[in-house]
């Protein structure tokens, strides 16, 4: 395997990693927005209108078409969040040129359709066009509602939206419908030209092959791009939570109730303690035998996933379950006792073993090409060094059982959010 | 090596494996890959639908849920802990799941620690080991997992399909069974399950990895064991040819209802030639409603659906069924326009290069799925489980052509094989 970091110009970085065992090439650029929630709803708009039809392909049906022709290659356009700042990523993954069966060259085709959507888009003047636009409105819209579907992530959403109550820069990733419904075309239109004249960018691509066409489609589109400043994502500051453990609770007609235990994290990202921490969190949550696994639903049987969502990022951290709702208590009490014990250590044997299974989990991500971009390009969003995954392997060689205890004393429960069922039952 | 390999490979890809017969009855097939992590999976032609079987002769009928509650419980280990913990403690991952049709353990791992985790693996799912205290134990756990299903729209939504396409089939029940069906399990029905179903020849292994089948061989030899397995015959009752309801409508916490609609088929005995009438009715169906059809783009375009919808031929076990599935403000008119497609495709014809283009797509669909060793082993594994060699596949799709499959929909399309499912939002009285 192959990495190469190249700064194409001032706020245009490009990484490549190239290994002949991959049978895809994906290339995805990455603008580092603004923070807050109108600027969260604006990219997702953003990136809905461009990956729905340009220039060269007017229509949702020719642009589909098109990527058929290219062996079905996935052009996908999402947001997400990194800290504060909003992310709007496009990206297009192909199969590599040797599996094509009538010639095409799939890699070059796969590029200039990523080329046309963000640089050569549909617009009636200085506006999306309006008809396209609505349609992408009410699909945001959609899926800003449907994240209640899935009640564990709306759950943990809620719980981090109340953990995030004293930070204005702090949106949930697609914004609300609020501000999806107060936007317009034209003001899509400027966000979009703002974000090439003003966000820095982040171009990575995880090849099979032809490192070089990489390079030059890199260089053109810092051609289309403006003077820029290089930029990381914005952190917010640790806020200590409050003596007294805040409670919120809603209402929903489901079954299963998902009890959150909501938290603030004392972490400095650059703080050179990742390593501890992803062993903390490999014992506490992620390993199949850890602690909340076979505490809370191997021995007590509350219930059937247990679990945590660590946001260094955002200094939070969140330990959710789902739960019958005669047993809440019992989960909460359960999972803040596990929470306390970390603090008094961690056996030489669950550190061995949790080592290894992390160890080999991050081995595997060299197999992925998904996962390899978003190793380098966390990273680089952090402003952590642009350290390979062997590297860091290797520093979690040094982790000891104390390091992984002490990092137990910088979750501070702050509050218990839970979503309350019951009423499913009469339906 | 005692075994005579089978070597399958697909030139233009270069993709390989080999596949044997071990002594034992165990079919395994032998995937090489240069990745970092390989990955076994040992799979059980019992799923969640094999609910009526014969035991050397004797009927036995059992509760939705049993091969689901075993896949659990087979985790359990002698000394009453667990075999996430002995794969834990080499730096393996592992999981299990279980299908209607199939119940599946898995584990991945670096090569360096592959052949003591295979023995585990091996190990662990021919020993079992059920207490009255940890079947209790498990019932809470299960139980728990099955109201989170019932919370789960996408999952809520394809049960209630199955239930109005089948009228006996144990398809209409949900994979892990009713609170109350799991209720009546006891460790005498999973011992007698695990007899009937875990026997070798039940049974396939699946590797990918570059790992050397005569080792493989050698660690079964140790941890399979022999003996006299009873004759097991499964019984699936018959099912009629028409769906058993048309139409039903759930409530449930949502944000916009969902909609399922599904053509039931009677598949044949004749696995060639289910493969060929799977192939062709997956070609069509996404050439129909796919991402680049004039369905999908017309009713995104106007709002009718939300977000992506899923269309596919399935097939395995003793069912086959088309369906489709999405999310739209206006079900019923989706409907009748999933209906009008399907109709006018059978009267006019449909466009044969746009098929020819729909089948580059599934050749392209095919080498993304060979991406990573899970993937891999997933895919052997589907294939194996039909009776299909993977590597086949890609000289199947270009031997397919338009006027056939749209045979094949004229064979499965009528009214009384449709069924159509509305999950809407909940409505408090």
């Amino acid at each position: 395997m192959q990495y190469e970091s190249h700064k194409i110009k001032d706020g245009v970085e490009l990484c490549v990693i190239v290994d002949k065992k991959f049978k895809t090439n994906t290339v995805s650029i990455t603008y580092i927005g603004d923070t807050g929630s109108r600027a969260a709803s604006d990219y997702a708009l953003l990136s809905g209108v461009l990956s729905r039809s340009c220039r060269a392909y007017p229509s949702l049906k020719q642009l589909n078409i098109a990527l058929d022709g290219l062996y079905d290659a996935q052009l996908s356009a999402d947001t997400s969040r990194c800290g504060l700042s909003q992310l709007v990523t496009f990206s297009i993954r192909s199969l590599d040129n040797r599996y094509s069966i009538d010639g095409t060259d799939i890699t070059s085709g796969a590029l200039d359709v990523l080329y046309s959507i963000l640089f050569d888009p549909d617009v009636n003047g200085e506006s999306f066009s309006a008809e396209v636009f609505q349609s992408e409105r009410e699909q945001l819209k959609d899926a800003i509602n449907g994240i209640r579907n899935m009640r564990q992530s709306y759950a943990v959403m809620q719980c981090t939206k109340e953990l995030m109550r004293r930070e204005p820069r702090f949106s949930p990733r697609l914004g609300t419908v609020a501000d999806a419904d107060s936007a317009t075309p034209a003001e899509i239109y400027e966000v979009y030209k703002n974000i090439l004249s003003a966000c820095p960018v982040r171009i990575c691509a995880v090849l099979s092959d032809g490192a070089d066409r990489v390079k030059e489609f890199a260089c053109k589109v810092a051609e289309r791009i403006g003077e820029l400043k290089n930029g990381n994502a914005v952190t917010p500051d640790f806020s200590a939570p409050p003596k007294r453990l805040r409670r919120i609770t809603e209402d929903a007609p489901i079954k299963q109730d998902v009890i959150c235990v909501g938290c603030d994290l004392d972490c400095d990202e650059s703080d050179g303690k990742e390593a501890e921490r992803a062993l903390f969190n490999e014992i506490f949550f992620q390993n199949p035998t850890s602690r909340l696994f076979e505490n809370v639903r191997e021995k007590l049987s509350l219930c059937y996933y247990v679990s945590a969502s660590p946001m260094t990022d955002l200094k939070k951290y969140v330990i959710y379950a789902g739960v019958d709702g005669k047993n809440a208590k019992k989960a909460e009490s359960e999972i803040r006792s596990q929470l306390e014990l970390m603090k008094r250590g961690v056996s030489a044997e669950e550190l061995k073993r949790c080592r290894l299974t992390l160890k080999n989990d991050l081995l595997s991500i060299k197999d992925s090409p998904s996962r390899l971009s978003r190793w380098y390009l966390i990273r680089a969003l952090r402003g952590l060094p642009a350290e390979s995954v062997d590297e860091y392997i290797s520093r979690l060689d040094r982790v000891t059982a104390d390091d992984a205890a002490r990092a137990a004393f910088s979750v501070l429960p702050d509050m218990v959010y839970h979503l309350k069922g019951g009423a499913a039952n009469e339906i | 090596m005692k075994y005579e390999l089978t070597r399958h490979v697909h030139e233009p890809s270069g993709e390989s494996y080999v596949s044997f017969r071990h002594k034992s009855g165990v079919k395994v097939l032998v995937s090489p890959n240069g990745y970092t992590s390989a990955c076994a999976v040992y799979s059980s032609d019992f799923g969640g639908a094999d609910m009526r079987f014969s035991v050397d002769g004797k009927v036995v009928e059992t509760p939705a849920g049993v091969a689901h509650f075993l896949e659990h419980k087979l985790f359990e280990t002698e000394d009453g802990g667990d075999a996430f913990r002995l794969f834990s403690e080499l730096g393996a991952d592992s999981n299990a799941f279980t299908s209607h049709t199939s119940t599946s353990f898995t584990f991945s791992s670096p090569m360096d620690v592959f052949y003591e985790s295979l023995s585990i693996l091996l190990h662990f799912v021919h020993t079992p080991h059920f207490s009255r205290e940890s079947v209790e134990r498990e019932r809470g756990i299960i139980a728990e997992e099955l109201n989170m299903y019932e919370d789960d729209p996408d999952s809520r939504s394809f049960n209630e399909l199955m239930k109005c396409m089948y009228r006996k089939n144990g398809v209409r029940y949900d994979v892990g069974g009713t609170v109350e069906s799991i209720g009546r399990i006891t460790p005498e029905l999973l011992y007698l399950c695990h007899t009937a179903f875990y026997r070798p020849e039940n049974m396939t292994l699946v590797i990918a990895g570059d790992a050397d089948p005569e080792r493989i061989a050698g660690i079964m030899d140790e941890q399979i064991p022999e003996g006299r397995y009873p004759s097991v015959i499964k019984l699936p009752p018959k099912e009629p040819e028409k769906v058993c309801r048309r139409l039903s409508r759930i409530q449930m916490d949502i944000s916009e209802p969902l909609f399922s609609f599904g053509i039931k088929d009677s598949p044949s005995s004749d696995p060639a030639g289910m493969r060929r009438r799977g192939a062709a009715l997956s070609i069509l169906c996404s050439m129909l409603f796919g991402a680049s059809s004039a369905f999908y783009c017309d009713c995104y375009e106007k709002g009718l659906i939300s977000g992506d919808t899923n269309a596919y031929y399935n097939y395995g076990g003793d069912t086959a069924y088309l369906t489709v599935t999405g999310e739209s403000r206006h079900p019923f008119t989706v409907k009748k326009r999933i209906i009008k497609v399907i109709e006018d495709a059978l009267k006019n014809g449909v466009d044969e290069s746009e098929f020819e283009r729909t089948k580059k797509v599934f050749y392209a669909n095919f080498i993304y799925s060979l991406q990573s060793s899970s993937s891999v082993a997933y895919s052997l594994l589907s294939f194996e489980l039909l009776h299909d060699d993977m590597l086949a596949y890609p000289d199947l799709l270009s031997s397919l052509d338009c006027a056939s499959a749209l045979g094949y929909l004229r064979s499965l399309y009528s009214k009384d094989r449709c069924a159509f499912t509305v999950a809407e939002q909940y409505k408090e009285e």
